[in-house]
């Protein structure tokens, strides 16, 4: 069972009045894993339930740690508040919960009720209108109005967290990066702050690092499904989200679910985080722009329009596996090998597959593609065979050629390609085929040392020393 | 001199077992005795380099060299110019001979390249 399922399942239960089924299941989605929010969130409503406040309200701090913006859990923590007759952060709590937009009928009514307010009777503040406009994927109007709720109240790490997220989505990074430190600082294990600072990372050519976060984000969010909210709205990334887990519930806790589990299922918050359904109200961060393509994100502040059609190239090319893996990532991990290996769909080439000539072929329509029109024919040379370069070792590694692909990567990082990012692509999608790995981690190793990334160089040498280690093992 | 030939000049050096060395942008060549493998001048130089990082961006300065030893290895690494070097012997290595003859290697190539 998905830890979704089972936090469905149990708020289900909580819902039925089996109190005793609500606190199994979430002690044993806790027991698995110690921070996981829906379990904590329906711990807190136990504990809220028995009267016991101080035990509700330190799990609601660990769910505001992790979801700054979860409306729910500042709703609880309102009517704690007021049953503690702490009046002023009541509100406060209550406030927030209303700001948050909450889409449960019941949370709004339960903030407004703490509130003394009708809904009609809200004032429209800047962080309502951050959150609306973030939600419309209008993230310019959103930081405007963000930066104004930020300074109206600097302490609100939810209101930081939607600066953060417009930023995000602008593509000004730098700025998203600092706002996010802010985050933390305040809420040390917020996930979707995490989740762009493992984007940003990973975007500046660290993506080990990156990675490494991304990772640790599963502890609190198993299921990555604030990353794959997120993540899903971008055309390319190069992290890889690792399979949603399954835990192990005991037979006593499925029987006397009596079925609910497959209702539970179907309500399951996980349906809801496919990029599908959540693209519409998270644009990307291109399309949140009037007309939004590639093209236009050059123009963004904070990310230069180089970087951009760097990046072009790796998405353009049919045969990329930017294309063939899921919203244009790269499969990194050991895991994702077997995934990863599978054939890449490089179109054009798979026409005459033992063709090099083929490969050739479509890097120059890729290149009269590319190219500016007004290239000097030297440049233009050089242009078809770079990129026939790096077809050609898409192609090898399509055709499983492995000593031959690995030439042809050496090849590629000792001519010191000043497209620094195609190269970084190219050998990411590398490091995915297990023949392949060992060579892959050390030429991305002296790649990023010839870039001047020496700590994702230590981190890509020491991940081929572990695949040396392994294979002579 | 280019840094295989470097390398191949600080290896008769005495003490000295295994080195690794690189110029700014380019790729670490050498090896350190076989420890490591081919890894192992990548991933010693990385690691320096990743510390030089860190003190630069702390405004410490940069580094001009390193020296650490463990139980059964010294590793000096110095910087001139463009030009990087890691050298690792035994613990009965001279290290300042070492430095010395590093240092006058180094800035002979720094010269040539000038």
């Amino acid at each position: 069972m998905r830890p979704s399922e089972a936090a469905a399942l149990a708020r289900q239960a909580l819902a039925d009045g089996d109190s005793t089924l609500a606190r199994s299941v979430a002690e044993r989605l806790l027991a698995e894993f110690a921070n996981y929010p829906p379990a904590r969130l329906v711990r807190a409503l136990l504990a809220e339930q028995a009267n016991d406040t101080d035990a509700a309200l330190d799990d609601l701090r660990a769910v505001t740690s992790a979801e700054p913006t979860n409306a729910e859990a500042r709703a609880v923590q309102a009517r704690l508040f007021r049953r503690r007759g702490d009046t002023d952060r009541a509100r406060m709590a209550a406030r927030q919960a209303v700001e948050l937009i909450p889409r449960e009928p019941e949370v709004l009514e339960s903030a407004l009720e703490i509130l003394n307010l009708q809904a009609d009777s809200l004032d429209t503040s800047a962080a309502v209108l951050a959150r609306v406009h973030l939600n419309c994927g209008w993230p310019d109007l959103a930081e405007r109005h963000a930066r104004a709720a930020v300074s109206e109240s600097p302490e609100r790490v939810d209101v930081r967290l939607t600066l953060a997220e417009a930023l995000w989505r602008l593509g000004r990074l730098s700025a998203c990066e600092a706002e996010c430190r802010v985050v933390a600082d305040q809420a040390e294990e917020c996930v979707r702050a995490a989740v762009m600072r493992a984007h940003i990372l990973s975007e500046r050519g660290r993506t080990a690092e990156g990675q490494e976060l991304l990772d640790r984000i599963g502890r609190i969010d198993p299921e990555f499904r604030e990353a794959r909210e997120l993540l899903g709205t971008l055309e390319v990334h190069r992290l890889v989200l690792p399979d949603a887990v399954e835990i192990a519930m005991p037979p006593e806790v499925l029987r006397r679910s009596n079925g609910s589990v497959e209702a539970a299922a179907e309500r399951s918050p996980a349906d809801g985080i496919q990029p599908p359904a959540s693209l519409g109200a998270h644009p990307t961060p291109a399309e949140a722009q009037e007309g939004g393509g590639r093209e236009d994100r050059a123009e963004m502040p904070g990310e230069s329009a180089d970087q951009i059609q760097r990046s072009q190239p790796l998405e353009k090319l049919p045969g990329s596996q930017a294309q063939g893996v899921e919203a244009g990532r790269v499969p990194l991990t050991d895991e994702e090998v077997t995934v990863s290996t599978e054939p890449l769909s490089l179109d054009h080439v798979a026409e005459e597959p033992d063709s090099p000539a083929a490969a050739e072929t479509l890097a120059d329509d890729v290149a009269s593609e590319s190219a500016p029109e007004s290239v000097a024919p030297a440049d233009e040379a050089a242009a078809e065979t770079t990129f026939s370069t790096f077809d050609w070792a898409r192609h090898l590694i399509e055709q499983s050629e492995w000593t031959e692909a690995e030439r042809v990567l050496t090849d590629i990082v000792t001519a010191n390609e000043p497209d620094v990012s195609r190269v970084d692509g190219l050998l990411l999608e590398a490091v995915a085929h297990r023949e392949l790995r060992g060579p892959a981690w050390k030429l991305l190793g002296d790649h990023y040392m010839q870039t001047d990334r020496p700590q994702a160089a230590a981190d890509a040498y020491l991940r081929a020393a572990n695949v040396a280690g392994r294979t002579a093992q | 001199m280019r840094a295989s030939e470097l390398h191949q000049v600080i290896g008769r050096l005495p003490g000295v077992t295994g080195s690794a060395v690189w110029k700014a942008g380019e790729i670490p060549t050498g090896d350190l005795g076989g420890r490591g493998g081919p890894v192992g001048p990548g991933l010693l130089s990385a690691s320096i380099a990743t510390m030089e990082q860190g003190v630069e961006t702390m405004g410490l300065g940069q580094i001009a060299e390193i020296w650490f030893v463990t139980e059964n290895t010294q590793c000096l690494a110095m910087r001139l110019g463009q030009w990087q070097a890691v050298v690792v012997g035994g613990l009965t290595m001279d290290v300042d001979s070492v430095r010395d003859g590093l240092t006058d290697l180094l800035a002979k190539n720094a010269e040539s390249d000038a």
